[in-house]
């Protein structure tokens, strides 16, 4: 499965997301009171990055093979989880200054990967074979959105700023987003397994894939 | 004009006719599509939530990065994926009668299709806040010529509804890589933020960037900031980056003659620099703030 997962890891993709949010959270490292918005869309660029990770152009032949989509989604997760590492390791070195909150930062970028994630693979499972693309769009312009103009910051405040931002209310808005799109992508992964008394999963012969 | 094409004549610009046909279905295209759908749903939704907000924000020259986001950046992405969508079909049939620059063009009006959203968006916001402002001390038109305020708005929302959208055109036929609009809408959004005159040092140049504001914010003593400057000259160099961003798109078809698209776009680049530079050599030279800007509930 791992020389699966290198095999189909798509470097360009993956080394412009990665890139792409270093360079922003390295701008907010350096002036976090006028330029901490780019945290957001370093957070933007890491979800839309996680979403063409499942892309499979080649759909229509490998889902003839013995390998099923659900394995071939399971190897795509460890780059998922290789982008999620990084994001976790570059919020917590970016210094904001008292202006943002790390464990916040942390939170915003795997909750945004995993619902690329999670939306990606259903709409995978649903038999489209490069979703990547359309869900990469609409996740990094709603992502910025919410991070420019909020029209719903005193409810529902995603990219708080300074001191005076409600991060507690933030947290757990992120908080719930990871859990909710950590069940989805679950659940998609797990879609078709029929689980026994014993505890061993078998998989029903028509939902293989 | 005509291209010798195996020993015949042919005539290279199909009648005005196709152009019309193909700008038609291609602006039916844009308006149906989901992204610029969205986009404008958000546009609505935070115009909504803005004007029936108690005590509306001051910050009304702050406002048209609504549009210039929802409208201008959504419309690159999907300008891009309009421009892009017929290739396929293109490679599969071996060709089209219609020259490539006659599609472009026909993207090229498609565009305006934003910007007739962002034009209903600004004459809202111009004449709804006309009687219901804010506080008369605000940075409105109480306190700024009603040219500055409408050149603004004009520039910073409809002329940045059509300037992001044919630069997505600029991008489809340009650039192969499919990431690349996506790419060049964080960006255009990562070189704004520093670029909208919160950087001190930058603030008297920051009229060379193709979206930025004369309004400053809150500095936290209850006044706002409004930026140097002339917006009436900026409004003009915007207009201009967008001829740019048409010839940039049109000179992609290396069928057609290029002479004159190359010529006319030195022609609007040296005038878009001149223009540049009036709007940071005119206007206020130095940083304004507004006398206190307080809400009438923080009145004592």
């Amino acid at each position: 499965m791992l020389r699966y997962s290198v095999r189909v890891l798509p470097v360009p993709t993956l080394l412009a997301g990665a890139l792409g949010a270093a360079t922003l959270l390295g701008l907010v490292h350096l002036r976090p009171a006028q330029l901490l918005q780019a945290a957001g869309l370093a957070v933007a660029a890491v979800g839309a990055t996680a979403s063409r990770l499942f892309d499979e152009p080649a759909a229509a032949l490998v889902d003839t093979l013995p390998r099923p989509l659900r394995w071939r989604t399971v190897a795509r997760l460890l780059p998922t989880g290789l982008l999620a590492l990084l994001w976790v390791i570059g919020a917590s070195v970016v210094d904001t200054q008292g202006v943002g909150r790390p464990d916040v930062l942390r939170l915003q970028g795997v909750g945004t990967i995993l619902a690329a994630a999670a939306v990606t693979t259903v709409l995978r499972r649903r038999g489209q074979p490069v979703p990547g693309l359309a869900v990469a769009s609409t996740i990094l312009l709603v992502t910025t959105f919410l991070v420019l103009l909020n029209p719903f910051d005193r409810f529902l405040p995603f990219f708080p700023y300074g001191p005076s931002g409600d991060w507690a209310a933030s947290r757990w808005l992120w908080a719930v987003i990871v859990a909710v799109a950590a069940a989805a992508l679950a659940t998609s992964c797990l879609e078709g397994i029929r689980w026994r008394f014993t505890g061993h999963p078998s998989v029903h012969p028509n939902t293989r894939g | 004009m005509t291209t010798h094409v195996a020993g015949q004549r042919l005539p290279t610009a199909p009648p005005r006719s196709v152009l019309w046909a193909l700008a038609t279905m291609e602006s039916r295209r844009f308006a149906r599509h989901p992204l610029f759908l969205l986009g404008v749903a958000l546009t609505a939704l935070a115009t909504v939530s803005y004007v029936l907000t108690d005590p509306v924000d001051v910050g009304l020259m702050a406002q048209p990065i609504l549009p210039a986001f929802t409208l201008g950046v959504f419309g690159l992405v999907v300008a891009d994926r309009l421009t892009r969508s017929t290739a396929p079909i293109l490679d599969e049939l071996g060709g089209t009668p219609v020259p490539e620059r006659t599609r472009t063009a026909a993207l090229a009006v498609a565009c305006l299709v934003p910007v007739a959203v962002a034009s209903v968006w600004t004459v809202f916001m111009l004449t709804y806040f006309w009687s219901n402002r804010p506080v008369p001390q605000a940075w409105w038109y109480d306190t700024l010529p009603a040219g500055d305020i409408i050149s603004f708005y004009v520039a910073a929302a409809v002329v940045a509804a059509y300037g992001g959208s044919i630069l997505g055109v600029v991008i489809g036929r340009w650039v192969h890589w499919p990431g690349a609009p996506l790419v060049a809408a964080v960006l255009l959004v990562a070189v704004t933020i520093p670029g909208s005159g919160i950087v001190e040092g930058f603030r008297p140049y920051r009229q060379i960037m193709p979206w930025t504001t004369w309004y400053g914010g809150d500095n936290g003593a209850g006044a706002d900031y409004y930026y140097p400057g002339n917006p009436r000259w900026w409004l003009a160099y915007t207009i201009c980056l967008c001829i740019l961003g048409v010839l940039a798109a049109l000179l992609h078809d290396r069928d057609q003659p290029r002479r004159r698209p190359i010529t006319t776009g030195v022609v609007t680049g040296l005038v878009a620099l001149g223009l540049c530079a009036a709007s940071m050599t005119t206007g206020p030279q130095e940083t304004r703030i507004s006398p206190p800007v307080l809400h009438p509930e923080q009145v004592p």
